[in-house]
């Protein structure tokens, strides 16, 4: 069984009920409205976007749906990406974000996590100014509250 | 037919503003407290998600004991009081189990001087298992260093896969040195 989502710039795409299940928001739409073949409009979701995110679901169809819970416990903070994956998230940063608003809007968590570890591995081990350029960042403290902050937040760190 | 695109235009992007904080949240949630507060560094929109941060009060449980109360500051988010705690105490805690060295100044209820221990030193951060940390043919900075307690360095070299890139191995060597 097949069905048929619509991008925000109106392209249709078939994909298998499986693949699509991938996104809870849809799983539950699909059970909301029953047997029924009308297509399913994702107006926040662009067709550059969908493709990706189908791309993802498709490769990952017969994944156990079950995710661990996100706690608070940094030390499960791994930040490990299998390979699969990590050559799926090699893609420009615009796209990047566009890919985690998309698997939030749609919620598919084990994208989500993806995504949120690829950037946290880019944040990692950089200073802040390396950060505003890696985002494109404008840092907007006034030379005084930046002064306040760096006092406050220090980590004991040897620079 | 053509219809406009529901995305703002490039030029006005702003990142920090347009990727909601809960999502923020969850990419923060991955890193450990030195690089935290390396973002709250950034800017006010960071500035503000970062001391918001529920791990800040975990973080203190750890540390210091669910029992220990916190005075927390009057006109801040508490959580800001954890962080703020945190960072003061920054020198004597692991960042990777959260343990916490007592204090060199310490005394127990007797006025006897506790005994100190080593302090957590600084330690190469675990690394990617793939070897190479890469994005977009980018090399990711492989020369962090986090505060790490003995068991926990200990732990790192036997257990983790470190990457096998010269960086890291050099870095490793530079650390084995230490002991």
């Amino acid at each position: 069984m097949t069905v048929i989502l619509v991008s925000s710039d109106n392209q249709d795409f078939k994909v298998d009920k499986e693949v699509a299940e991938r996104s809870i928001l849809i799983k539950n739409m699909l059970e909301d409205v029953g047997e029924s073949d009308s297509p399913i409009p994702l107006p926040n979701v662009t067709s550059a976007v969908l493709t990706k995110v189908i791309e993802y679901c498709e490769h990952h169809r017969n994944d156990p749906v079950q995710v661990p819970e996100e706690t608070d416990d940094p030390r499960k903070r791994s930040n490990d990406i299998e390979e699969w994956d990590m050559k799926f998230m090699q893609v420009d940063q615009e796209m990047l974000f566009e890919i985690i608003l998309a698997a939030n809007y749609l919620d598919i968590k084990p994208l989500l996590d993806v995504g949120c570890k690829t950037v946290a591995n880019i944040i990692k081990g950089k200073t802040p100014e390396e950060i505003r350029k890696a985002f494109n960042i404008v840092n907007d403290f006034t030379p005084e509250e930046e002064a306040q902050i760096k006092k406050e937040n220090e980590w004991a760190e040897d620079r | 037919m053509s219809i406009e695109p529901l995305s703002q235009p490039r030029t006005h992007d702003q990142i920090d503003k347009r990727v909601p904080p809960e999502i923020w949240e969850r990419i923060f949630n991955r890193l450990y407290p030195s690089q935290l507060t390396r973002m709250s560094m950034v800017n006010k929109t960071f500035n503000k998600i970062v001391s918001s941060l529920s791990v800040w009060s975990h973080m203190y449980s750890v540390a210091f004991g669910p029992k220990m109360p916190l005075r927390t500051l009057r006109d801040r988010p508490e959580s800001k009081s954890y962080m703020l705690f945190m960072c003061a105490s920054s020198l004597y805690v692991c960042e990777e189990c959260l343990s916490r060295t007592p204090c060199k100044n310490l005394y127990d209820n007797w006025g006897r001087r506790v005994d100190l221990g080593p302090i957590p030193a600084l330690a190469p951060m675990p690394t990617s298992s793939k070897g190479d940390l890469k994005y977009l043919g980018e090399e990711l900075n492989l020369n962090w260093t986090i505060r790490m307690c003995p068991s926990c360095r200990d732990k790192q070299v036997q257990e983790y896969v470190v990457g096998d890139d010269k960086v890291t191995q050099s870095r490793i060597r530079w650390y084995r040195m230490q002991e």
